[in-house]
């Protein structure tokens, strides 16, 4: 899923633009730190619920 | 008389596709035949640096590259096979340039992880337009869509394990590509 998101991130910021477009980079930045720490929090909850 | 040095490259197969793999694009043997096989996928960069993948024609490529049509054909079947080898040879240097980056680098947070991944390939995107291009409008080429999955797996696989060698992430993957 990250890098799948992390691909329509770049998708974007590359479109109809020879640079990046930094609004679009720094959006990405964040929904994906933003992302990958939930993923992460959910993972270490379910598996302590396991344990 | 005089003698005649002999070649020590080894013979150039013959036209057409491999018969030892069919449908797979013939690889060049001959000094020559390599630099006309890179003379091709640099025409096809530029032509899709200038108009984009649909402007990358067998026809336009060959004309570009100042080859012959059965120059062009004697290594690749049709304009998917071009890109695909395109993409291949863009792939290699992306994983060059990410193990380059990322030597000696063990990323201290999330924050951190995602901003330097993401900066790298915004850095190769921004300076290999024509793999920006090829790589985001290309797969409409079912060679290319198939190269895109495949490394975009890998690619998961990887981040994995720099996040665990990190201590960010468990062994145990969460959900990093579809």
């Amino acid at each position: 899923m990250l890098v799948e998101l992390g691909d329509r991130i770049l998708d974007l910021a590359f479109r109809e633009r020879r640079d990046p477009d930094p609004d679009v980079i720094g959006h990405g930045r964040i929904a994906l730190t933003a992302y990958l720490a939930a993923a992460l929090r959910l993972q270490a909850n379910t598996a302590r619920r396991r344990r | 008389m005089v003698a005649v040095a002999k070649s020590t490259e080894p013979a150039e197969p013959p036209a057409g596709p491999d018969p030892a793999q069919p449908g797979r694009r013939r690889q060049p043997v001959q000094v020559r035949s390599r630099e006309t096989v890179e003379r091709i996928l640099g025409a096809a960069a530029a032509l899709i640096e200038e108009g984009g993948v649909d402007a990358v024609t067998t026809r336009a490529i060959a004309g570009r590259a100042d080859v012959t049509a059965p120059s062009l054909y004697r290594f690749f079947a049709d304009r998917e096979q071009v890109l695909d080898a395109l993409i291949e040879q863009h792939l290699e240097r992306l994983s060059a340039f990410l193990a380059e980056a990322e030597t000696g680098w063990t990323p201290s947070s999330v924050t951190e992880f995602v901003e330097r991944e993401l900066g790298c390939y915004a850095a190769y995107f921004q300076a290999n337009r024509n793999a920006a291009r090829l790589w985001l409008d290309g797969r409409v080429s079912p060679t290319v869509r198939a190269e895109v999955l495949r490394y975009n797996r890998r690619t998961a696989r990887r981040l994995h394990g720099v996040a665990v060698a990190a201590d960010l992430a468990p062994r145990r993957p969460i959900c990093w590509s579809s």
